[in-house]
């Protein structure tokens, strides 16, 4: 039996079948949970934004159109949906601590995962393969079927904005 | 230092001042999902493939109105057509009876004689003009179709 493609899968999808729905879940379902065991912190989270990605994602169905690799999709949603788990569960617990409203609060370290989220796609997909799976340059090209070159401007043009804004000075 | 020479350098500096963060935060070993959310998650599935399938199907039966417009445009064009031709009658039916007969060739000579305004429709040869020609087009016509 031979392995169906994501766009196969998707086409199915988009006509409602169940199995190409669960295979699209099987195959990125860990690696989903994984990133949100990272941001969320903890596994009952994690599990909520397992549902509620698959559930946005199957969301755009039918209709959806896959124009770049389903992780380079997938990856803003899992961030946004795990940091406002975790933000709405410290919201929680800071309401049951007797708040200090003189304590200085330590300065956030600009997160690295929120700003590469929100890079355009061209260059979050990039990204994404080059330190997510540890691609080189040219295997990238070739798994995304673009020039070399594209792929060096596209890599560049996001890492120079991620540098920008990590050397951006606070706002307040 | 040419541009692809600068484009490599930058990449290369870049990569040296973020890549490893990148890693770290990029880089998640892929952990099982417990059997407890993955059979959640799975309902959620579920249940979302049979809504996709409904709005599938809407989607279909969404169609029927477009296709019902369109069979109403072509009857309405075939209408519109039918009547232009009510209106504009066979070429040389000058009294618009809907049939060319001999009356047609009288009317006509009795107009081009009487030296009335013609119309361009009764140009049956296509010469441009309204005159004796076409009223022997019409009489021809006439003998040719009378009675039909």
């Amino acid at each position: 039996m031979t392995t169906r493609g994501d766009q196969e899968l998707i086409a199915s999808a988009n006509r409602g079948d169940e199995s190409a729905c669960e295979q699209l879940y099987e195959r990125y379902r860990d690696w989903v949970y994984s990133q949100a065991l990272k941001v969320a912190g903890n596994a009952d989270d994690a599990a909520d934004v397992l549902q509620e990605v698959f559930f946005y994602f199957f969301g755009k169905f039918p209709g959806f159109e896959l124009r770049c690799q389903l992780k380079t999709f997938l990856y803003p949603a899992v961030r946004n949906i795990a940091i406002r788990l975790r933000d709405r569960r410290r919201r929680l617990a800071t309401m049951e601590e007797v708040p200090d409203p003189v304590a200085p609060r330590a300065p956030e370290r600009p997160d690295l995962g929120h700003l590469v989220a929100a890079l355009p796609e061209a260059q979050r997909e990039i990204v994404l393969l080059r330190f997510g799976e540890d691609l080189k340059l040219d295997e990238i090209a070739s798994r995304l079927d673009i020039p070399l070159g594209t792929v060096k401007s596209r890599l560049h043009k996001g890492l120079a904005t991620l540098r920008e804004h990590l050397d951006a000075p606070e706002d307040g | 230092m040419t541009a692809p020479e600068n484009l490599n350098n930058g990449i290369r500096s870049l990569e040296s001042s973020l890549g490893e963060d990148l890693r770290s935060e990029l880089q998640a070993t892929d952990v099982a999902v417990p059997a407890a959310a993955d059979a959640a998650a799975r309902a959620v599935i579920r249940s979302r493939a049979a809504e996709i399938r409904r709005a599938a199907g809407r989607r279909h039966r969404h169609l029927w109105p477009v296709w019902a417009a369109a069979a109403a445009l072509l009857l309405a064009a075939g209408t519109w057509l039918a009547l232009s031709r009510g209106k504009s009658p066979l070429a040389g039916d000058i009294d618009r009876s809907g049939r060319v007969d001999i009356v047609d060739a009288y009317l006509l000579a009795r107009r081009i004689n009487e030296g009335g305004k013609l119309e361009a429709r009764w140009d049956i040869t296509g010469d441009g003009k309204v005159n004796r020609g076409d009223v022997e087009a019409v009489a021809t016509r006439a003998v040719s179709i009378e009675g039909r």
